[in-house]
């Protein structure tokens, strides 16, 4: 039978949850490989200082650098949020509109814009359709290697897809509703 | 001029649980339609070794924008350095999880966190005694008190762990978590781990859960980071 050894801590939900030199090793005992692995086969070594990883297998080998996590080349400073629905989209004139409303400052009214279809992504240009939702962020980004510069980024939301049973649940429950109140109606006085 | 700046964020999203680290492959992702199409095989580290691995006991891709996942048997991180990414972390999970709606998930941590230096020495000292006083260190080791200056100042905050109640309902609990990242630039990380303990609900309601408390979270952790640094920082 196969039996996988985690020697470290499971319960911990943040990311960093190794100690500084937790050795994380994945055992296979092997009635299903026919014999033991060597510790070259199926080996999984941390070393928190240089903070790489290194696994290796009977299949495959790679190395993951994991450098300093959380000090990425690039910090988003944004200074404004908008939250946009896309309402109308004109393909001869290469745009689409969008009713924007401000997340940074909410008291500002929400706003119709007019956005070249050259602001998005090619992916998402592709599946552009009114009622699409998104994010328009404007700020400046800045880094180790980055000097400081303006930025504005529109980001699709790709929000859950709807499996098929919840669209027979949800059908379901529709016709129940539709049923109940056409019951209903018809025996007002 | 502030006491400090920030060099550094990073939101993460880490469940807890049962998976096929072989599903999660920028394919499945693509296929789905949770990401847009990208040329994932095209991504190389400066050492040539692709940054895309997917196996039957662990599985990491970067996608476009700072966003790395890795899954191994019992855990699934998706983290970002890019602020503008926090909002797709939730969607990429949401989408992920409402797909694989059978996966056993046992745990939830929405963790914010962000380095900071703080260049001046003095400020540097006093931020350290305020989080970690080092008086009951001397008396913990009375032999701190035989050794010469130099040695003296090795003793003081490296990482520190507070749990606190969590604000809402949840099962669960809030860690903040201070730790020196460089000694030598003086940057401390300072990272808030909002845990989730699933209990009896379903992966869907875990799911429906982060997308309701994803950007509170944030923002509650952001707070809760000002007021440690701010609190540690004043005079």
């Amino acid at each position: 039978m196969a039996e996988t050894a985690l020697n470290y801590s499971n319960n911990d939900t943040y990311k960093d949850s190794y100690s500084a030199d937790t050795h994380l090793k994945l055992d296979w005992a092997s009635d299903n490989t026919g014999s033991q692995p060597s510790d070259d086969d199926c080996t999984i070594d941390q070393h928190s200082q240089g903070k790489s990883y290194q696994l290796t297998n009977r299949y495959s080998r790679a190395v993951i650098q994991n450098e300093s996590s959380t000090i990425g080349h690039i910090i988003d400073d944004i200074k404004q949020e908008f939250s946009c629905v896309v309402t109308a989209i004109d393909t001869s004139e290469e745009e689409f509109s969008a009713q924007i409303s401000d997340i940074t400052t909410p008291e500002n009214p929400d706003e119709e814009v007019w956005l070249s279809f050259n602001e998005i992504q090619d992916s998402d240009l592709e599946q552009l359709a009114v009622g699409d939702s998104f994010v328009w962020y404007i700020g400046y980004q800045q880094g180790p290697l980055v000097s400081r510069q303006s930025f504005s980024k529109i980001r699709f939301r790709r929000l859950p897809v709807w499996s098929q049973r919840e669209i027979e649940v949800a059908s379901s429950r529709a016709k129940e509703l539709s049923d109940f109140f056409t019951k209903q109606s018809s025996t007002l006085p | 001029m502030s006491d400090w700046k920030l060099v550094g964020e990073e939101a993460s999203i880490v469940l807890v649980g049962s998976f096929n680290p072989a599903i999660f492959h920028p394919e499945w992702f693509i296929r789905h339609k949770i990401v847009p199409e990208w040329n994932y095989d095209a991504q190389t580290h400066g050492n040539d070794q692709s940054k895309l691995a997917v196996m039957p006991d662990l599985s990491t891709i970067e996608f476009q924008d700072d966003r790395h996942m890795q899954v191994l048997l019992n855990k699934f991180v998706l983290r970002t350095s890019r602020a503008s990414e926090y909002l797709t972390l939730k969607d990429i999970v949401s989408s992920t999880f409402g797909i694989l709606q059978e996966t056993p998930i046992a745990q939830m941590g929405m963790n914010h966190s962000v380095v900071i230096e703080i260049p001046d020495d003095d400020k540097w000292i006093s931020f350290g005694e305020k989080v970690a006083p080092k008086a009951p260190w001397h008396s913990i080791a009375p032999y701190i008190n035989e050794l010469d200056e130099d040695r003296k100042k090795t003793l003081g905050l490296w990482d520190m762990t507070v749990q606190l109640p969590r604000p809402d309902d949840a099962l669960g609990y809030i860690r903040p978590t201070i730790k020196v990242d460089n000694i030598t630039q003086h940057r401390v990380s300072i990272g808030i781990n909002s845990h989730i303990d699933v209990g009896d609900q379903s992966t869907i309601e875990l799911v429906d859960y982060l997308n309701s408390h994803w950007e509170e979270n944030l923002a509650y952790a952001k707070d809760l980071i000002n007021n440690i640094i701010n609190c540690h920082l004043e005079e």
